[in-house]
């Protein structure tokens, strides 16, 4: 096995194009693949001192977030969370400090894990992913980039660069939720709401669920329920009771199917409630 | 398959041929022999491969060896300066109860130390969500919540204020006096 | 370092090496030409191996050894010495495996690399048996047999028996029958096990294990390898937790010996975590069927407790565990009249062991639930109910154990107190807006007087070497393996002979260089039996040393010497004395060069069948419920404890809030989770022990008494407390949300599908099941 550490974007996109060739970036899944058989790669592509990849950049109308940023640095950052609180939220509760510490954001999303927290909140919020190859950039909306468990729409020699955001308007809110089994777990189930109130109404929303479908599920019977919409005990209530129905969770050694969409109605009511009450900053 | 790498760990320079997928735990183990860096579960769900990486805290067992060139990595043979010169993190373990087998301790201590090189006063909840990657299965995290207690009001005290911001990988505790850690008790 | 160190905070004497990271575990050491060992386990619950065919793995370069069952002596082993016949296991399969990981061959290589590929390469053919994955069908009439010695997978029975049943249950004026079953938990200890074993030019063995118990697997391997006992030397390094765990000779230290032996290089074995939480010891699984009678006001009049315990394919520690989880059951409270009845029963899983709080979190979990619910059903406060019926000192369960010293009665009042329990508990449950406060109380045994192990040695023993440069060397078999021994048994030297902590070093867990003999670390034994033992070495210098002096200075020997402050002296004339250094020289001088060693002893005599004296405990667990969600919060645990008087204070709160970490999980989240006898979470991303952001504040007291029979009065205090604290936060958790729980761990998941009346997956549907114990065979 070849290993490699290109040090800037156009040398990893060669590099990345061979065949065989897989990414390195924070590693903490795929070494952990490697290590147990599961991945055997031909070469491995790091990402480390690509430094067209690192860091979060706050332009005027968008926020670019580099595929190697760790989600420490997420959590650090000192306006991101205040712009994106569902993606703060998202980021503090990911994994342990010691994963945060290793762990990228692109390496998460490319993993495409159907558990992943950080894919829900950043659909939420409208992210779009940059890619990159030899040939051509484009952008996709995050929300169509995942195609199943650990499928994306990355085409062979593709690299995702970035995620971008629109920084958000005065009245866009945000929240995320998880829930897990102890403090440090995987999700088994996320649930991440965007949402622009206009005079006490919903005048925009996204609702996601993580861990309840093969990819991140925008909830969009509920997104409709609560267009247009002031977020009152009664309609939470009815969110509560409807949001299971979208997902299509599995029963596994963690929670059972039914468990998961009931928890998906408990955390999606929250999240609308806790976006909603949310001091605009 | 090998390559030979270059590793800066406590400061010094070790030249070590490996292969690609070769963990850091896995060197600084049985290439280095630098064993108080712990294997406990090797899926990264323990913390007690926990060393530091340019000053952060990360899992030595998910990271590959040769990611690590370039870098400074501090192990809990780093920590202290001297025999009698401790870290005041593990001072602060050793005089609060804070361990008990020890086969967590030097995971445990580096992440309790990257916490108080970022966050000289942490709360008790900042506290646990600093520890948060480290398992331990003797002591009910109890004294070692106080330890770390202990070892930031130490760092305080040793330490001018924006000194306590340093860098634990530098050496000593956050720039202050490396002595900070007292004796044996 | 003040040289009256008994009863003081004294920091860990091995802190130092641990802290800087200098401290050896067994997998940390390694010696030149070394081997790297694998083991092969069975993918199948219950096969014969129809064929074997290691050639391709012995072939491959690198590969020093390949071994198979039929390579060694066909000799079984086991803990339980005392009866043969229940000795079943055999380091590598001959012909038949029995559960998911049962060892069928070993391999030793270069390095670790090329042992992984080797086994790859041994070919198995595995001829499928009907397996058995849970009690019912293990007992089934025509269920498949585990082992042909034992027709009916129940390999151990017990009872035990005192007062008339029927009568109390006649007299009794409320009379509640109830079903509990417990899970099976791993000990989860973070040092997964490991072993080096080196042989010398005769084939004799040094081997270095991460054991509790050095002198268990030393007569183990000798009489596995057929060699004599003391051809095997084990030296025990740091050890990285046990929690019974790691109180067996196991199959890696067979095979790393076999393979030093025949090849003559040391050969290193260090597992998984996967394979430990996969095929690893764990806790019994257990249904408890208990029946109590009580008086209208609240008065026990009888007891009938039936268990059946999942010892999944051997038995290791199951025979004690069939006789304490009876024992257990019988204490805590006054039981006019009292039956037990319990099974050990074979199943194609992954053996159960001993795991801390042995017998006892299983058994309390079912009395102390049961307690909870019949003071609900007699509307009597919970604590009153128990402080009505609270064993005191003096008690006892006739023909079993006496109690000596309880403060139980105290720690339930205390423990009322400071969680302000009379007010909180007033009212109702699921009245608190999801907060609730639930009681769970615990005793436990301070070592073990049944001679399982058959020792012919005492139970502990200790030599300390007096210097004439003012040093004292302590050297014992005793076992740290963390929970502090080596520092409370150089504590009670210290006091013992005046000096400080700095003046002692210590040799312990070696087999080679400590007096023989020590049965290891389990059961809380250590503090009391080993202490004791060193208590008694100690006091054999003192002597001497007293004796000098009272020469030297004219002084009544009995009644005036004092060993304090480094000093050998009389207490009235402090004058007179000299340090304790010269006194040694004195007493060497006049010995002609002899030194000044004392020995000591421990083997309990005539203390019943159970142990010397009983620890005592009370605990109340606050939690959050979330009625939503179903998840559980456990905001702060209070402790009030008699573990006698206590040596070290902070060593005590270390034990009490490591308890509660354990009986957390165990209460909450913690199983090894079982399908078609695979255990599907064996990884630490699957197992949830509660870590740093789930644990509760924890406030503790201790209830002093003195024992005794303890060395400066002291109990156990290392076990105890776990069993309180399941049973304390499922009472909680029926204060705050209604729902009692009868099953254990209250998932989230589970305790919302029980509040929303779906007691399917509650675990309720097990009520119905039989804990009918068969009778007992002659056995052996």
């Amino acid at each position: 096995m070849q290993y490699h550490r290109p040090t800037t974007l156009a040398e990893a996109l060669r590099l990345v194009a061979e065949p065989g060739a897989r990414v390195l970036a924070g590693g903490t899944d795929l070494v952990l693949r490697m290590r147990d058989g599961r991945e055997r790669p031909d070469a491995l592509v790091s990402l480390g001192r690509v430094a067209e990849l690192a860091g979060v950049t706050l332009g005027a109308g968008s926020v670019r977030l580099g595929a190697r940023t760790t989600l420490a640095e997420l959590v650090e950052h000192e306006e991101l969370g205040r712009l994106f609180p569902a993606l703060l939220e998202a980021a503090r509760v990911f994994g342990s400090m010691l994963v945060r510490n290793l762990a990228t954001v692109g390496g998460n999303l490319c993993n495409a894990s159907p558990c992943s927290d950080l894919a829900p909140p950043l659909i939420a919020l409208g992210a779009r992913v940059e890619l990159a190859s030899r040939e051509a950039r484009r952008e996709l909306p995050l929300g169509d980039f995942f195609v199943g468990p650990r499928e994306t729409r990355l085409a062979p020699g593709e690299l995702l660069t970035a995620v971008v955001l629109d920084r958000p308007g005065p009245r866009d809110r945000s929240a995320f939720l998880k829930h897990t089994r102890v403090t440090v777990d995987l999700a088994l189930v996320n649930v991440a709401v965007a949402l622009e109130l206009d005079r006490g109404k919903v005048a925009r929303v996204r609702a996601v669920a993580g861990a309840v479908g093969p990819t991140p599920l925008r909830l969009l019977g509920i997104e409709a329920l609560v267009a247009g919409q002031a977020l009152g005990p009664e309609l939470l209530a009815e969110v509560g009771r409807r949001a299971g129905d979208e997902v299509k969770p599995i029963s596994d050694v963690r929670a059972s199917a039914e468990y998961r969409r009931m928890l998906t109605g408990v955390l999606c009511k929250r999240a609308l409630a806790t976006a909603a009450a949310a001091e605009v900053s | 398959m090998k390559q030979t790498i270059r590793l800066r760990v406590n400061g010094d320079t070790y030249e070590v041929a490996v292969p690609p997928w070769r963990t850091l735990n896995e060197v600084l183990r049985e290439d280095l022999r630098l064993t108080g860096t712990k294997r406990g579960c090797g899926d990264g769900d323990c913390g007690a491969c926990t060393v530091l990486l340019d000053g952060r805290s990360v899992t030595s067992c998910l990271m590959l060896a040769v990611e690590a060139v370039g870098h400074e990595v501090t192990t809990v043979e780093g920590l202290a300066t001297a025999r009698d010169a401790l870290h005041p993190v593990q001072a602060e373990f050793i005089a609060a109860g804070a361990i008990q087998c020890g086969y967590c301790t030097p995971g445990m201590e580096l992440s309790a130390a990257y916490l108080l090189s970022r966050n000289p006063s942490p709360t008790d909840d900042e506290i646990r969500r600093g520890l948060s990657g480290n398992l331990c299965r003797c002591t009910g995290y109890q004294k070692i919540f106080e330890a770390v207690r202990r070892a930031s009001d130490r760092l305080k005290g040793a330490a001018p204020p924006d000194a306590a911001a340093g860098d634990p990988a530098a050496g000593g505790p956050a720039g202050g006096d490396p002595s900070g850690g007292g004796a044996r008790p | 370092m003040t040289s009256r160190p008994i009863g003081k905070d004294v920091p860990r004497v091995d802190g130092w090496a641990k802290a800087t990271g200098a401290a050896l575990y067994t997998d940390d050491l390694s010696l030149p030409g070394m081997l790297h060992g694998a083991l092969l386990r069975s993918p199948v619950p219950h096969a014969r191996i129809a064929h074997l065919d290691t050639r391709r793995a012995a072939a491959l370069p690198g590969v020093k050894a390949v071994v198979v069952g039929s390579d060694l002596p066909a000799v079984k082993y086991g803990n339980w010495r005392l009866v043969p016949t229940t000795q079943d296991e055999l380091a590598l399969a001959r012909g038949r495996v029995r559960f998911v990981g049962d060892e069928v061959a070993a391999v030793a290589a270069v390095d670790r690399d090329t042992a992984e590929e080797a086994l790859a390469l041994i070919r198995v053919e595995y001829e499928p048996l009907p397996a058995v994955f849970d009690l019912d069908a293990a007992m089934a009439a025509g269920a498949p047999v585990l082992h042909e010695a034992t027709p009916d997978n129940v390999s151990v029975t017990r009872k035990i028996a005192f007062g008339d049943l029927e009568a109390g249950f006649g007299a009794s004026d409320y009379v509640r029958e109830d079903t509990f079953t417990v899970q099976a938990v791993s000990h989860a200890y973070l040092e997964p096990c490991a072993t080096l074993a080196q042989a010398d030019d005769l084939g004799r063995i040094t081997l270095w294990t991460s054991t509790q118990t050095p002198y268990i697997v030393q007569c183990l391997l000798a009489s596995t390898l057929g060699l004599r006992e003391n051809e095997v030397r084990v030296v025990k390094p740091a050890v990285g937790g046990g929690f019974g765990g790691k109180m067996e000779l196991r199959p890696w230290d067979v095979c790393a010996a076999f393979i030093a032996r025949r090849t003559g290089k040391p050969v290193k074995f260090a597992l998984s975590r996967e394979e430990e939480l996969a095929t690893g010891r764990r806790r019994h699984p257990m249904r408890l069927r208990s029946r109590v009678g009580f008086k209208r006001d609240g008065t026990l009049m009888a007891k009938d407790l039936q268990v059946l315990l999942e010892g999944g394919a051997y038995n290791s520690m199951g025979p004690t565990a069939t006789f304490l989880v009876g024992n257990f059951g019988a204490m805590l409270y006054r039981y006019p009249a009292y039956r037990y009845a319990g099974a050990h029963v074979y199943t194609n899983h992954a053996p159960a062991g001993a795991m801390r709080g042995f017998g006892a979190p299983q058994a309390l979990f079912a009395t102390e639930t049961q307690m909870n619910m019949a003071a609900e059903a007699l509307g009597i406060d919970p604590i009153e109910l128990r402080l009505k019926n609270a064993m005191r000192p003096g008690d006892e369960i006739p023909d079993v154990a006496t109690v000596g010293t309880c403060g139980f009665a105290e720690c339930l009042e205390r423990v009322a107190e400071m969680s302000g329990w009379r007010e909180k508990r007033r009212r109702g449950p699921g009245t608190g807006g999801g907060k609730g406060l639930g009681i769970g109380c615990y005793s436990f045994i301070t070592g073990g007087v049944f001679n399982w192990f058959n020792t012919p040695y005492p139970f502990s023993a200790a030599e300390v070497r007096a210097y004439a440069d003012g040093t004292v060397h302590l050297l014992t078999m005793a076992s740290d393996i963390g929970q502090g021994s080596d520092t409370v048994l150089q504590q009670i030297l210290a006091e013992e002979l005046g000096i400080r902590m700095q003046d002692v070093q210590m040799t312990a867990g070696d087999t080679a260089m400590t007096p023989k003999g020590d049965l290891g670390t389990w059961g809380s034994r250590v503090t009391l039996m080993a202490g004791n033992a060193v208590l008694e070495a100690a006091r054999q210098v003192k002597e001497e040393l007293a004796r000098m002096v009272s020469l030297r200075f004219d002084l009544n020997v009995v009644q005036e010497v004092e060993l304090k402050d480094g000093m050998v002296r009389s207490k009235f004339r402090p004058d007179r004395g000299i340090p304790f250094a010269e006194a040694v020289a004195m007493a060497q001088k006049a010995n002609r060069g002899k030194p000044v060693v004392g020995r000591g002893t421990y083997t309990p005599r005539d203390m019943g069948l159970v142990t010397p004296t009983f620890s005592f405990g009370a605990q109340v667990a606050e939690v959050d419920v979330d009625r939503e969600t179903g998840v559980t919060r456990v905001t702060k645990v209070y402790t009030a404890h008699d573990c006698g008087t206590v040596l070290n204070p902070m060593a005590v709160d270390g034990q009490v809030h490591g308890c509660i970490q354990m009986g957390m999980g165990y209460a909450l989240s913690e199983e090894l989770v079982m399908r078609d006898g695979k255990t599907v979470n064996a990884s630490f991303l699957d197992y949830k022990m509660p870590g740093a952001l789930d644990m509760p504040e924890c406030e503790a007291v201790c209830v002093e008494t003195h024992d005794p029979r303890g060395p400066f009065g002291a109990k156990e205090t290392g076990e105890g407390p776990i069993s309180a604290t399941a049973p304390a936060i499922a009472d909680a958790v029926w204060h705050a949300s209604g729902y009692r729980a009868t099953g254990l761990p209250i998932t989230a998941e589970k305790l919302l599908a029980a509040l929303d009346g779906d007691d399917s997956i509650a675990g309720e549907r097990r009520a119905e099941a039989s804990c009918a114990i068969p009778d007992p065979r002659p056995r052996g």
